[in-house]
């Protein structure tokens, strides 16, 4: 599904060269679960961003189910983000204007789904992550853990084949924490391809592969052995 | 799919109180007066199109006059078949009259025309039909219902002083009120016929120095309107070619050989300001009209700058929000679409400031520019398609503008929050705070210079010493015979200084040719003033040669001459010159305002019986009692008058009316443009000094002072002042002297003007950012250190 081949990102500066990645190869297949871990300033964040086209590869190239997506156009990623990608942040980012409701809606106006349609589409995810009751309410009303189930509920509306999760539980103590993951191996175990960025060792492991990077090069990629898998 | 964004549109509205508050304000405030001085706009270019066949209904003018003699119009309807009507028209201000109470008052705008006048303008009558008899008199509805509310005044008699004697008029006809963009405004419609009293009077006015007295309206009575309506493409020039056969019945050599020409009614308004004559019609001013156009594109333009810098500083904030839409789907265009919508719905919510604004314009408008808006216009379907338009446009515009830059920003960056790293945005905000506040200094600088010169107007009348001088009018035949004994009488009050008579007291505003003939035909063009015995000394005029009047005497004749025409025809006092004594040569001096120079001019003497009016300069002390004492007197000797006084300062004071007006406009303006810079200026600040938070932070951590911050921050803008100043003052200094142009005397143009009017822009500047970088320079670093 996503293939990496020679990827650097750099920025120069007027006397030298900062790499952010290093010559990174990676291949990912429908239906994995894979965690990115490393310290601060490893190129996690640049790396799941090139992967989700939010950001682009200084060099190197990127397919995504065969296509070129480092030769996509403006338009093309536009209908990339809308039908084949949804995103998680640890910030959460609801528009804070929105109800959660509408919040969840949004992606599917863009997507142009009728409005019958996304009534009921809105509502079974609302039922799925059980925030019915909240659905009138607008983000500062809600708790963390609750912002980022509408967060959740919101990247995963328009059946996206990928769910990119940017330190997902980064901003929510250890409870609600493990919530959330629980929900991406379930939403994993239904089909979508998940990738996260976490520092989180115990939170690390719901993935089924671990990627170790470090400085922009990738240290080690290994299978999660079932045994390791937490209860 | 737009619903939705309006919903949004509305919250984040409701969200920023404050700031939604000064942006939906200071748009609404420039669109208001965009429309309003567009609408004023509309409404003086409709002027005398609500005739029925506007087209083809003309005023006659001859050579550049407005006005023609009594037959002219009567004579063509019977010589040419192309006139299918015809009136003429005149009209008179200060006629007496008793209202049913038997109250004496005085009325205005009373004319005079042919019964074919509303025929021809359309205008229907309540009741009744037109005056078409010496004895009858046609009146408005205003006029009826001022004077008999809800009684029928058909048959009733009003009691009207023409030519000094009260003459009964029995109205026959009560008419609508002429629209509000008619060029004629009569409140009476009396027979033509009947005009011949003013006449009468106004002979008697200038006494034995008119030659055509008592005689019945003629050839000679050049002083009416000639309105003709004309069969559908009647050749114009032929026309008036055929009326070349009237001239011989002109006597006036001076205007015999003018041309006779047709000004088509929808022209008078604003197309007559080479045409003469025009003093009981509306006249607007082309000009004029076209400055304020000007200004309304210039308000515009501010308010949608300013708009759109107050919605960058605001949208800091909603970048997060427009990141996480791009992440979700939406495209440049939806981003670009969104924030369009937003700004319209801003301009949309911004007509209720902008309706207040126009309602509670329209009468300073019409106050100061002398113009006659109604809201009535506001009926007209265009004007709203306009309202509409500008509306769309403005929202249109500063959306783009807004949503073209945010929608080009990666939402990697819209979603961290970094922004405006750019420079280029930097720029942009910059160089409008240039244009605002270089607008402010011209506007400013306008001001203080049409003040300054409106108030050196006032005090230099050069030869005349205008202060602490009440004029009354000697209105009746008994006043006019009571003259000296009222003058002897006041001398005897205390703090009256002197008084005296005249026909005319300078300055004013008319000009009164004077030829000085020979028997031998030979003429000698003045300008002239009538005055009595004793004016002179009055005024304060110097005499440099020979004396003042002394008492008057039939012959021989004495006139007096200022500088320039004794020196230019090189006479001295005592020289008889064209059949008169030369009593003496006085200093120059201003006669009329100082919009014109002093030309040759000659003073005749007028006859103490037939005085106009009556002056007395009094030491200012004394004036309420001295007032009180003449209006005893004048009621004594003439209880069929209405007294009243004036100070020749106030009649001074009209000369510059439009100046003083147009000054206040500018002040307007320029207040405005003052508070909009303010308001976009904070903007600016607000979004500078978010973006230095952290640097700030860093300074103070590392031991700068607040004042060191402070300067920091205002350094930068107070750099966009004065370049504001160097763009500003080289254009105000062009502007205002062309402006000063229009007057012969004038105070010339002074550095501390324009030295003012930047100071107060670097105050302004001072006082904004400093309000605002107060609070960055004396917050703890570490809360703003904590962003990172």
């Amino acid at each position: 599904m996503i293939t990496l081949k020679g990827i650097y990102k750099y920025y120069d500066s007027k006397f030298q060269r900062t790499f952010v990645l290093k010559d990174i190869d990676l291949e990912i297949s429908e239906g994995e679960f894979v965690t990115i871990m490393g310290p601060s300033g490893a190129g996690k964040s640049t790396l799941l961003n090139i992967i989700g086209m939010l950001d682009e590869p200084s060099e190197g190239e990127y397919h995504f189910l065969d296509q070129p997506a480092h030769q996509l156009s403006e338009k093309k990623k536009v209908e990339f983000h809308r039908n084949f990608v949804g995103f998680i942040f640890q910030a959460f980012h609801l528009i804070d204007e929105m109800t959660v409701y509408e919040n969840i809606e949004t992606p599917l106006i863009y997507k142009g789904v009728k409005s019958g349609i996304r009534k009921g589409m809105v509502a079974e995810m609302l039922d799925r992550f059980n925030i019915v009751a909240k659905k009138d309410l607008f983000p500062a009303q809600l708790s963390g853990g609750q912002q980022q189930l509408a967060g959740i509920a919101r990247a995963v509306v328009g059946k996206p084949k990928l769910l990119l999760a940017d330190e997902p539980t980064g901003n929510l103590h250890s409870g609600q924490g493990k919530q959330i993951m629980e929900l991406l191996s379930q939403l994993n175990s239904e089909g979508i391809t998940i990738i996260q960025v976490t520092h989180n060792e115990e939170f690390a492991r719901f993935g089924k592969r671990i990627i170790r990077i470090s400085d922009g090069l990738v240290l080690s990629d290994d299978i999660v052995s079932d045994t390791n898998e937490p209860n | 799919m737009i619903s939705p964004y309006i919903k949004t549109a509305f919250r984040s509205i409701s969200r920023n109180k404050l700031h939604s508050t000064i942006s939906i304000t200071g748009l609404g405030v420039g669109l208001g007066c965009v429309i309003l001085l567009l609408a004023l706009v509309i409404h003086e270019k409709s002027f005398d199109r609500f005739m029925p066949d506007y087209r083809n209904t003309y005023l006659i003018n001859h050579g550049t006059s407005a006005r023609t003699a009594y037959p002219l119009a009567e004579a063509m309807k019977m010589d040419f078949p192309e006139i299918r009507e015809f009136f003429r028209f005149y009209q008179t201000s200060g006629i007496r009259l008793r209202d049913p109470q038997n109250k004496l008052v005085s009325e205005n705008n009373f004319g005079f025309s042919d019964a074919s006048i509303f025929s021809v303008l359309g205008i229907k009558f309540i009741t009744g039909r037109p005056a078409v008899s010496k004895s009858e008199v046609a009146i408005s509805e205003k006029t009826a219902s001022k004077y008999f509310r809800d009684v029928n005044p058909l048959g009733s008699v009003l009691s009207v002083k023409l030519n000094d004697t009260f003459i009964g008029l029995e109205i026959t006809g009560v008419y609508y009120d002429f629209p509000s963009n008619s060029t004629l405004f009569p409140d009476f419609i009396a027979d033509i016929e009947l005009s011949e009293e003013m006449f009468k009077k106004f002979q008697r006015s200038l006494g034995e120095f008119s030659d055509d007295a008592k005689t019945s309206l003629n050839w000679s009575h050049s002083d009416y309107y000639s309105y003709v309506l004309l069969e559908k493409n009647t050749d114009l020039e032929s026309l008036a070619s055929k009326m070349e056969k009237y001239k011989e019945y002109i006597q006036d050599e001076r205007i015999r050989d003018r041309e006779y020409s047709f000004q088509q009614v929808s022209r008078i308004y604003l197309g007559s300001s080479e045409i003469e004559g025009s003093f009981f019609s509306r006249r607007g001013n082309a000009n004029e009209l076209k400055y304020y156009g000007a200004v309304s594109l210039l308000i515009l333009l501010i308010a949608i700058t300013n708009y759109i810098l107050l919605t960058r500083a605001g949208t800091a904030d909603r970048l997060r929000e427009l990141g996480t839409r791009k992440v979700l789907g939406a495209s440049r265009f939806t981003i670009r679409k969104q924030i369009i919508l937003e700004s319209n719905l801003v301009a949309v919510i911004s007509l209720i400031p902008a309706v207040i604004v126009i309602f509670s314009g329209i009468k300073f408008v019409n106050d100061t520019l002398g113009t006659t808006l109604t809201t009535g216009i506001f009926k007209d379907p265009c004007i709203w398609i306009l309202f509409f338009l500008v509306m769309i446009f403005t929202g249109t515009i500063s959306g783009f503008f807004i949503g073209s830059r945010i929608s080009r920003i990666p939402s990697l960056v819209l979603l961290s929050g970094e922004t405006s790293r750019s420079t280029r945005s930097g720029r942009w905000n910059s160089s409008f705070l240039v244009l605002h506040f270089t607008i402010y200094i011209i506007l400013v600088s306008g001001v203080m210079m049409v003040s300054k010169q409106v108030k050196y107007s006032l005090s230099n009348f050069t030869g005349i010493s205008p202060q602490n001088i009440i004029i009354s009018e000697l209105n009746s035949e008994e006043l006019k015979s009571g003259f000296t004994a009222i003058c002897n009488e006041m001398e005897k009050m205390p703090g009256v200084i002197k008084t005296a008579g005249s026909s005319f007291i300078p300055p004013f505003n008319a000009f009164l040719p004077v030829n000085l003939a020979t028997t031998e035909g030979e003429k000698v063009r003045f300008d002239g003033l009538i005055m009595g015995e004793g004016m002179t000394e009055l005024l304060g005029i110097e005499v440099i040669d020979g004396d003042h009047f002394g008492t008057f005497q039939e012959t021989p004749r004495e006139i007096i001459l200022n500088e320039s025409g004794a020196t230019e025809y090189n006479i001295r006092a005592g020289d008889n010159f064209m059949g008169f004594m030369i009593r003496g040569i006085v200093k120059d001096f201003n006669a009329h305002s100082t919009h014109s120079l002093i030309r040759p001019m000659v003073i005749l003497q007028q006859n103490p019986s037939r005085m106009g009016l009556l002056a007395i300069r009094t030491d200012g002390k004394n004036d309420k009692a001295v007032i009180s004492r003449l209006g005893e007197l004048y009621s004594q000797i003439s209880p069929d008058e209405i007294f009243e006084v004036r100070y020749l300062t106030d009649q001074i004071r009209d000369f510059y009316r439009s100046e003083t007006d147009q000054g206040r406009i500018i002040g307007v303006f320029s207040l405005l443009a003052a508070v909009l810079a303010i308001m976009g200026l904070f903007g600016i600040a607000l979004i500078s000094i978010t973006k230095r938070t952290k640097e700030i932070g860093i300074r103070k951590v590392n031991g700068a002072t607040i004042g060191e911050i402070l300067y920091l921050l205002n350094i930068d803008f107070i750099r966009w002042a004065l370049l504001a100043a160097v763009i500003a003052v080289p254009v105000s200094v062009y502007l205002l002297s062309e402006w000063l142009k229009r007057f012969a005397y004038n105070t010339g143009l002074s550095w501390w003007i324009f030295v003012l009017a930047s100071f107060s822009a670097l105050i302004i500047v001072l006082l904004t950012v400093s309000f605002q970088s107060w609070r960055a320079a004396t917050r703890n670093p570490v809360e703003a250190l904590r962003y990172e």
